[in-house]
């Protein structure tokens, strides 16, 4: 393997910025351990083959307080920032707050010791430099947006002319009982990307463009999957449920049961403001002060 | 379209929710940039369907497209002659290649039926020249496919080219004089001694019609001697033979420069550097038999060879690999000075690029390959194909292309 880190050693142009041949192949040594626990040699020759070395070591360098990888950076970077800011939040200012806050994180707000904590160390060269740190406003616009959602004055309601009267009593019909677990068994059953693709389009409202660049597929590959997906999903639940005893009219008539008459609150739950299952993959915990608390919106207000 | 499910199933959908931890930045920005691995792309695709978030991260990630980039199509070589750049004159040239052809043809039937069977029977005796190529050429053209091309022998091969192309033409014409020659040669005594002086001449090189220019000019001598009223129409004659032969030459020339193994393959430079018969012989057998050449240009009627399963990488320095099942990963020479950084692979389609834009495509496992015009000349970092014809190539900076029709026309996206 020295061979290799030699050669990725002299790719990356590290010694430009002052670092050592052997702190370069501990960050690298670093990165392979966190994506590639166990794998094979071969495996993580081939990873480190894929990895952006120039742009990792002009990020750990910046980490590192080194000038001349700040000159660079900032050089190549800075315009890009907060161009990229305004597009996220298509507003200039908050576009620049985006940036302005981004960048005290990348030099590094708090210390650990007696070093800065830079938010350069999670940059791992498995993307380019760029579009991770349009990553970073994204997620970071994404909390906020989140955020001030929740926090909605009385005063804006008052004059959107909403009202927050509790909403009138219903009567709560019973769903069948076996129509929750069925469902869930169909659901678990598909492939992520297939309830990739149900979550977008049903929960989130994207339309079929959007979720075809997301996973760069054409439009019409969406299209037919969800056609798919749909009667597939369908004809599993039913499927199940007369599994469990019910006919296929039953079956087709609990599964058409409206979910608003069963008194949940689907508002809230398809607005999904809880977070995700673990992402075991990463080490790296994005901060979600605000998004791990469970839906605090008042759905039975809303219009 | 409108897409409907169950509303029940919609909020059980919604309620798959849990944990609080979310990927990485680096992690999102592999997944839009598609360099994850494809357990990691199936984990974080599991994470985005169960988190509204992260979609929405992803989302803003990747924006709607801008107007579409014009399609960029490959340059034709022809049009690199800045006199055929005007429509006008490409018309004018194909007009007079058909008016020389159609002459050709007029003037060649009533005259002189002999010589028509003669003239007729000339590319036979060039193909099976071809095929007879002596062992030098063959060895010489042999080691070029090992060899790996650069500039200079891409140079030698297009001043090698024009010469194979005159020499055929010169062939060409001395076989027809010296063919017209022997038909009247029965009928004039002088006529019989010139072709027989002409045959002395020859007799050194091993050749009856030699291509060095004095045999040609003893046997016209001999041609003007035995049959002076034929010769205009003769004349006519072989220099439409000749046309037609430099013009397939060309062609054949031409068609083994659009294919880049050839290109940058110096067996070109090798065939057409043999000096003497074996070269005449050569490139000859281009011109009427491309697939005789020893390699040089894949017959244009070929069928590309059947995909096998090979897996594809790239070394440190950029050198593409291919490795057969069972075997160990060889590297692939595809254009000198090129080195990759991306490389993939479908159904037996390879794609490969690197920096500068440089982007090849083979349609055969590896073994032909052709450079593609790529819009961007920022370096291409990664490379996606869903199918033959749908891909998506990601460069320095994250800009994307997306293709739809196998490369022929890429839509770019910021």
């Amino acid at each position: 393997m020295a061979p290799l880190f030699r050669e990725l050693y002299r790719k990356s142009a590290a010694a430009e910025y002052g670092l050592e041949e052997g702190d370069f192949t501990r960050i690298l040594a670093e990165v392979a351990a966190k994506y590639l626990p166990g794998a094979s040699p071969a495996e993580v020759a081939t990873f480190y083959m894929g990895l952006r070395v120039e742009e990792l070591a002009l990020a750990r360098a910046c980490m590192a307080g080194n000038e001349k990888a700040w000159e660079v950076f900032l050089t190549r970077y800075r315009a890009k920032l907060y161009e990229m800011a305004g597009a996220i939040a298509q507003d200039d200012g908050v576009g620049h707050e985006l940036a302005d806050s981004l960048y005290a994180e990348l030099y590094g707000l708090h210390t650990r010791g007696d070093r800065r904590v830079s938010k350069f160390s999670y940059y791992s060269g498995r993307g380019s430099l760029e579009g991770w740190l349009r990553t970073l406003l994204a997620q970071d616009y994404v909390d906020r947006y989140r955020r001030q959602k929740r926090l909605v004055s009385l005063e804006e309601k008052e004059e959107q002319h909403q009202s927050f009267a509790a909403p009138p009593a219903q009567p709560a019909p019973v769903a069948d009982p076996r129509l929750a677990p069925a469902t869930d068994a169909a659901l678990a059953a598909l492939a992520a990307e297939d309830r990739f693709i149900l979550a977008a389009y049903f929960l989130d409202g994207r339309t079929l463009a959007e979720i075809a660049r997301m996973l760069k597929v054409h439009e019409s590959t969406i299209s037919r999957k969800l056609d798919r997906l749909t009667h597939r999903l369908r004809e599993s639940i039913i499927k199940r449920l007369m599994g469990q005893g019910l006919d296929r009219r039953a079956a087709q008539e609990a599964l058409e049961i409206d979910v608003r008459d069963l008194a949940v609150d689907v508002r809230s739950r398809l607005a999904q403001e809880s977070a995700g299952p673990p992402f075991h993959s990463s080490k790296e915990k994005r901060s979600t002060a605000g998004t791990s608390n469970k839906e605090q919106t008042k759905s039975g207000s809303d219009p | 379209v409108t897409f409907e499910i169950s509303k029940f199933v919609r909020g059980r959908l919604a309620q798959g929710q849990g944990g609080d931890e979310h990927p990485g930045a680096d992690l999102l920005n592999a997944f839009c940039e598609d360099a994850l691995r494809p357990v990691e792309r199936e984990q974080l695709l599991a994470h985005l369907a169960a988190c509204a978030q992260c979609r929405e991260v992803v989302a803003l990630l990747t924006p709607a497209e801008g107007p579409p980039r014009p399609a960029v199509q490959p340059q034709r070589r022809w049009l690199n002659f800045p006199a055929l750049r005007f429509p006008a004159l490409r018309w004018a040239a194909v007009t007079a290649a058909v008016t020389v052809v159609i002459a050709a043809v007029l003037l060649y039937r009533p005259e002189a039926p002999e010589r028509a069977r003669s003239v007729a029977h000339a590319p036979a005796s060039a193909t099976s020249e071809a095929t007879a190529k002596p062992p030098a050429a063959e060895k010489r053209a042999g080691a070029a496919q090992l060899t790996p091309p650069d500039t200079e022998s891409k140079k030698r091969a297009e001043v090698a080219s024009a010469q194979s192309r005159r020499q055929a033409a010169l062939d060409t014409a001395a076989r027809e004089t010296a063919s017209a020659a022997s038909s009247y040669t029965s009928q004039s005594p002088a006529g019989r001694t010139m072709a027989k002086l002409g045959t002395e001449r020859a007799a050194p090189s091993g050749r009856a019609f030699g291509p060095h220019a004095d045999m040609q000019q003893q046997a016209n001598q001999a041609a003007q001697i035995t049959a002076p009223s034929a010769l205009p129409a003769i004349g006519a004659v072989r220099k439409a033979q000749a046309d037609r032969e430099a013009a397939q030459s060309a062609t054949a020339a031409t068609r083994a420069s659009q294919i880049p193994g050839a290109v940058n393959h110096p067996a070109a430079p090798a065939v057409a550097l043999a000096s003497g018969p074996s070269a005449g012989a050569a490139a000859v057998g281009s011109s009427t038999s491309p697939g005789v050449s020893g390699g040089i240009a894949a017959p244009p009627s070929a069928e590309p060879a059947k995909p096998v399963a090979v897996s594809w990488n790239i070394s440190p320095d950029g050198q593409l690999l291919r490795q057969l099942p069972g075997e160990k990963p060889q590297t692939v020479r595809v254009a000198d000075g090129v080195r990759f950084r991306a490389v993939a692979s479908i159904r037996g389609e390879v794609w490969a690029g690197g920096p500068g834009g440089v982007l090849f495509h083979s349609s055969d496992s590896g073994t032909t390959w052709t450079e593609v015009a790529f819009p961007s000349t920022q370096d291409i970092t990664a490379i996606s194909f869903r199918s033959r014809r749908e891909g998506t190539i990601t460069v320095a900076g994250g800009d994307r292309y997306a293709t739809h029709d196998g490369g022929q026309s890429w839509l770019g996206t910021k």
